[in-house]
């Protein structure tokens, strides 16, 4: 069941006929326009943090086929668990640009109160469990709430993110080897986008692909061209309906390249050459996109560059949104660590909210 | 009411167990050799064949995989109810336990919490050596977010599981394996719990105060005794509770007797005891006649042949009432 | 400006009571002229000026008790800041000084009446006799608690202590290594109760009158207070019990009338010589307890201390190596402490070290009386006024010289049998009244 880079559009952007259905014109333009407001976002996130007004930030630009096209595969109340990198996903579920911002400064707003670095998102309301920073941790998780919606007779798919790196990790093996035995309703799409922070794919595994892992663990793996939107939606939806029917979890391994740093805490001149990332540019989610959007007649620059400019538009006035706003409150430091605050915990706040009055004095 | 039944800790637990299933329609089992098996100890014997496999069912060897499956059954709407066969294997899910379970409410705003009990055998005095006779509470304790509960006997064994899983945070059950069988009591039939975050005084007494929990509360039991052949009036609490843990009981004791000795089976560097001691220290310092005491494991890794020299044996319990109290 | 602080006055004095000023705020001073008087335990102290200058401030009252080390004075002698202490040590004066005087002694530095003398003695003392040796008071072990090392106490009985107002570095330790336990608190709690006076005094609610008390109140100060502070130490922790006898003295007083009349030695200096004979044999009486390590320490050396009563209390100057001394002798010598007692020109080596007291309590009379141990020390005898009584000798009733002799003991180390022995001996001597027996030293 395992193939190798299963690609549907063509490089000059047409698309055999029994695809086009697929995806509707008016969602191809939607997510277009999703796909651009991400590379707004990117671009100016960068720089607030290249300007020391966000702490932290990383780029998904190149991988939005991918992360844009399994969120649309799925239906809205998927939970998705994603890495830091999906940025996509989360547009794509209309998580209000506020919402996101906050969650990157850590304001009063934040969903999250501001406990985490930025990009590990959690919006509950959109299905997004808690993003953390150890990669691979989540895949378990997706097998379990697979399981869990197997469980409870509901039609739900838990869909997770991870990188190629992220495959290295026991985590990945425990959470498809046990989402076979569970034949749960669990996805798991690896953005095998070239490099993990510095190290390439090529170092990840002796294999000739992380999609024929699926076989050692008795369950459906496919790779596809991951900047190909048709193919990953392609993919995404069969491995959905797979999962929804009781045939079992799917492994696809997305080839695509990751277009900017690791991180804004890198630096790729050290480890890859320019003109290695200005070839993959031109072949890009974005580029492949605009080609076929184009040749499906929808699209024009004139249009292209109304939505940019939208895009810059929205993104500022979220930035300038949130900015305005102060960080959390204090005493919010000692919520949530349980579901009910512990004397301990509590006399603990006490003393300290007792020596910031002191200090005040 | 029906009349309470004499049974050993395991039984106690596959009843509670049960009663859990039975409430919840949720609740699921998942560990090796839980289902057709009953567990490598017996306490989830019959429940795969009441409740059905869907229910209680054995996972692949990977602790990891099990417990960060089970947080993702959590946050499915399943109420995960994990068994680790040894404390001394639960390290591969140290990760998924401390960076996921434990901090998932935290992180996430408390938008989502994690309903979750890892249930796993602990400590010594089975000639299990190194790999099964390890007491970890002090890993866990020292990790916000975690509820860690031991239980002394039957009869706390089955409320704590009961008031455990009654629990929304994740919970580390430690089960004192040594006394699994050995220790017999009397057990209500019906649904009761214990709550989380109370110490039990076991035994009132003026002239110290003996801290204890697991299998170390029998020694305590038989050292307060030859104590009091010597003339030494011992009071005992039952921790049961060790994150959170019940300060104002403790205090309260300290207060009263101006003593206090800990016995922990646990090596001693860094053991939970020391952190018992600083808080005592720390609150009820002007009331204290003595130094405060632990009677700990030492810190070696925990032998095999000479297990009976490792482990806190009610004589070394007793020399340590004796020089505290003659301080 | 130069900041003087209290000096260590000598032996591990940690603070003296501002008795008087005798400078102004304001008013210039030269170097080396007494600028106050200082008490000590029980010696009043003259502190000179360290610097020529003006007196900028003075920093403590006077009644104050001042620590050592703590700024006295500051004197604007235009130099920066700087604290030091005298070199010399201080002197003992006649507290009575008159504000006059101490004018007149503002014009010059005043020519030391006594110098303060190193214990091997100095110019204008009376001299030990040169074979004897120095009264070595510095290396005599006291059990008191050198203020040099805290007390040790555990959490619970310091709290005990800071709730019943006691300062526990006062409480001496009878626990492991001098620790100072529940027992020792509570004990030094009912000995302070005792001491307080009794709560027949009428308080302030409890007077009839309200317009005008019928009571006054006077702060324990000085050589009041010390003495206060020692009886009540020693009282607490001795056991006390009192052996009274009755002595014949005729004999002796006849001997003694026989003898130079400016030369003959008090009827106390026998009775002195007679003790100081006794007492080898029976060590436990020049001795004391060490509570702190349980043990007993027996002085290999006798120091005799006198005491006197003075118009500011009692004293007890201290006759080093007394045992040496021939009747003739410890009389001088007894008299010299006496009288420099009561002109108040003791030193303060003078004043501690007795390993054996006699309390000659006076001529007013008495029979009888409990006096209480020098601590630390394990015995004192007192001495009552000689009567003429009559008493049955011979077959016949005679009017004979009677004098009891009182003598208190630690129970801890002296049981009654030999505390009874030792009067019993001493009484022999003094009836036996021969001279020559008085005449040689140990």
């Amino acid at each position: 069941m395992t193939e190798s880079r299963r690609s549907i559009l063509n490089e000059d952007g047409s698309c055999p006929e029994e695809y086009l259905g697929l995806i509707p014109d008016d969602d191809l333009l939607a997510i277009f326009r999703i796909v651009l407001l991400n590379r707004v976002m990117d671009r100016r996130l960068m720089i607030l943090q290249r300007q020391g007004r966000l702490g932290f930030y990383l780029t998904s630009s190149g991988e939005e086929a991918v992360t844009v096209g399994s969120a649309y595969a799925l239906r809205e109340d998927d939970p998705i668990f994603m890495t830091y990198r999906e940025l996509g996903s989360l547009l794509w579920r209309k998580v209000p640009l506020d919402a996101i911002m906050n969650q990157m400064i850590g304001n009063a707003e934040d969903v999250n109160k501001g406990r985490q670095m930025p990009v590990h998102y959690c919006f509950r309301d959109y299905h997004i469990p808690s993003v953390s920073s150890p990669v691979g941790t989540q895949l378990p998780h997706a097998c379990g709430f697979g399981y869990a919606a197997k469980f409870r007779q509901t039609e739900n798919v838990a869909l997770a993110f991870l990188g190629e790196g992220t495959a290295s990790q026991g985590d990945f093996h425990t959470a498809l080897n046990f989402s076979g035995v569970m034949n749960a309703q669990t996805i798991f799409v690896i953005r095998n986008n070239g490099y993990a922070i510095s190290t390439p794919a090529s170092l990840q595994t002796r294999a000739s692909s992380l999609a024929v892992r699926a076989e050692g663990y008795g369950i459906s793996g496919l790779q596809v061209d991951g900047n190909d939107l048709i193919a990953v939606v392609q993919a995404v939806k069969d491995a959905a309906e797979r999962a929804r029917n009781g045939r079992g979890p799917t492994l696809i391994e997305a080839l695509t390249y990751r277009m900017g740093a690791h991180s804004s805490s890198d630096d790729p001149t050290r480890y890859r050459l320019e003109e290695e990332t200005q070839e993959w540019e031109k072949v890009d989610a974005l580029a492949r996109l605009r080609i076929h959007a184009t040749w499906r007649g929808i699209w024009a620059d004139k249009m292209e560059k109304e939505v940019w400019a939208d895009a810059e538009k929205a993104v500022s006035n979220a930035i300038e949104d949130c900015e305005r706003l102060p960080p959390p409150q204090i005493e919010s430091l000692f919520d949530d660590v349980y579901d009910r605050m512990p004397e301990a915990l509590r006399s603990q706040k006490e003393e300290y909210l007792e020596f910031l009055q002191n200090k005040r004095r | 009411m029906s009349e309470p039944v004499q049974m050993n800790m395991i039984q106690a637990l596959n009843d509670a167990l049960a009663l859990h299933l039975q409430r919840e329609e949720n609740a699921v089992i998942l560990g090796e050799d839980v289902g057709l098996f009953g567990g490598v100890f017996r306490v989830t014997e019959g429940l795969q064949q009441k409740y059905g496999v869907e229910r209680v069912f054995d996972t692949p060897l990977a602790e990891a995989g099990i417990v960060g499956a089970a947080i993702g059954m959590a946050l499915g709407g399943l109420q995960p109810i994990v068994e680790i066969q040894f404390a001394d294997f639960v390290f591969p899910a140290f990760d998924q336990i401390v960076s996921e379970a434990a901090k998932y409410r935290y992180r996430s705003g408390g938008q989502y919490g994690i309903k979750m009990l890892i249930r796993m055998p602990y400590g010594g005095g089975i000639r299990g050596g190194h790999y099964h006779s390890q007491s970890p509470e002090a890993y866990f304790a020292h990790t916000p977010g975690l509820r860690v509960v031991i239980p002394s006997g039957p009869y706390e064994a089955k409320g704590l599981l009961l008031g455990a899983l009654e629990c929304s945070d994740p919970v580390i059950f430690l089960e004192p394996k040594r006394i699994y069988r050995s220790v017999k009591a009397q057990v209500p039939m019906e649904y009761y719990t214990i709550p989380m975050e109370k110490a039990t005084v076991v035994r009132e007494g003026r002239d110290l105060t003996l801290l204890a929990y697991g299998a170390m509360i029998d020694v305590a039991r038989d050292a307060v005794l030859l104590a009091e052949g010597e003339g030494y009036d011992i009071e005992v609490i039952d921790l049961l509770s060790i994150l959170p843990y019940d300060l104002k009981t403790i205090l309260t004791s300290v207060e009263k007797t101006g003593r206090l000795v800990v016995i922990q089976e646990a090596p001693r560097t860094c053991g939970f005891a020391a952190e018992l001691l600083a808080e005592v220290q720390q609150k009820a310092f002007s009331k204290l006649q003595s130094p405060l005491q632990r009677v700990t494991g030492f810190d070696t890794p925990f032998p095999y042949a000479l297990e009976d020299n490792y482990l806190p044996s009610k004589e070394r319990v007793l020399e340590t009432l004796r020089k505290t109290i003659e301080f | 400006m130069y900041q003087f602080v209290l000096p260590d006055l000598g032996e591990g004095i940690a603070e003296a009571e501002l008795v008087e000023w005798l400078v102004e705020e304001g008013k210039s001073v030269q170097e080396d002229q007494i600028i106050a008087k200082v008490m000590t335990d029980k010696a009043v102290v003259e502190i000179p000026s360290p610097k020529t200058g003006r007196i900028h401030r003075l920093m403590v009252g006077e009644g104050d008790i001042t620590p050592v080390g703590d700024v006295l004075i500051e004197i604007d002698d235009d130099s920066d800041v700087t604290t030091g202490e005298t070199q010399e040590m201080a002197e003992v004066v006649d507290a009575e000084a008159s504000p006059k005087e101490a004018a007149e002694e503002k014009e010059a530095p005043p020519e030391p009446e006594t110098a303060a003398p190193p214990p091997t003695g100095a110019q204008g003392e009376p001299q030990h006799p040169p074979h004897m040796p120095p009264c070595p008071q510095a290396h005599l072990p006291t059990p008191s608690r050198g203020r040099e090392k805290r007390a040790d106490a555990v959490p619970a009985v310091r709290e005990l202590a800071k709730q019943l107002n006691i300062d526990i570095e006062q409480v001496p330790g009878t626990g492991p290594d001098g620790r100072v336990m529940r027992r020792d608190v509570e004990a030094f709690q009912k000995a302070a109760k005792r001491s307080v006076a009794p709560s027949t005094h009428p308080s302030v609610s409890e007077s009839a009158q309200e317009d005008e008390p019928d009571w006054e109140r006077q702060s324990l100060r000085g050589v009041r207070r010390s003495i206060a502070e020692r009886v009540m130490r020693s009282k607490t922790l001795i056991p006390h019990y009192t052996y009274v006898e009755e002595v014949d003295l005729t004999s002796l007083e006849s001997v003694r009338r026989n003898l130079p009349t400016d030369s003959a030695p008090s009827p106390l200096a026998f009775i002195a010589r007679a003790a100081l004979t006794v007492l080898p044999d029976y060590p436990q009486l020049n001795a004391c307890v060490d509570e702190q390590t349980g043990e007993i320490i027996f002085k290999t050396a006798i120091h005799l201390g006198i005491a006197v009563t003075t118009e500011e209390g009692l004293m007890v100057p201290v006759v080093c190596n007394a045992g040496k001394l021939d009747v003739a002798n410890l009389a001088i010598k007894v008299r010299e402490l006496s009288e420099r007692a009561r002109k108040k020109k003791l030193n303060l080596s003078e004043l501690k070290g007795s390993t054996f007291t006699i309390t000659s309590l006076g001529k007013l009379g008495g029979v009888m009386a409990t006096p209480i141990i020098n601590y630390p020390a394990s015995a004192i005898m007192g001495v009552h006024a000689i009567r003429t009584l009559p008493r049955y000798v011979d077959g016949s009733v005679q009017p004979r010289e009677i004098m009891n002799l009182s003598l208190s003991l630690d129970h801890r180390i002296v049981d009654g049998f030999e505390g009874a022995q030792f009067i019993q001996k001493v009484r022999e001597i003094l009836q036996r009244a021969d001279f020559e027996e008085f005449q040689k030293g140990n």
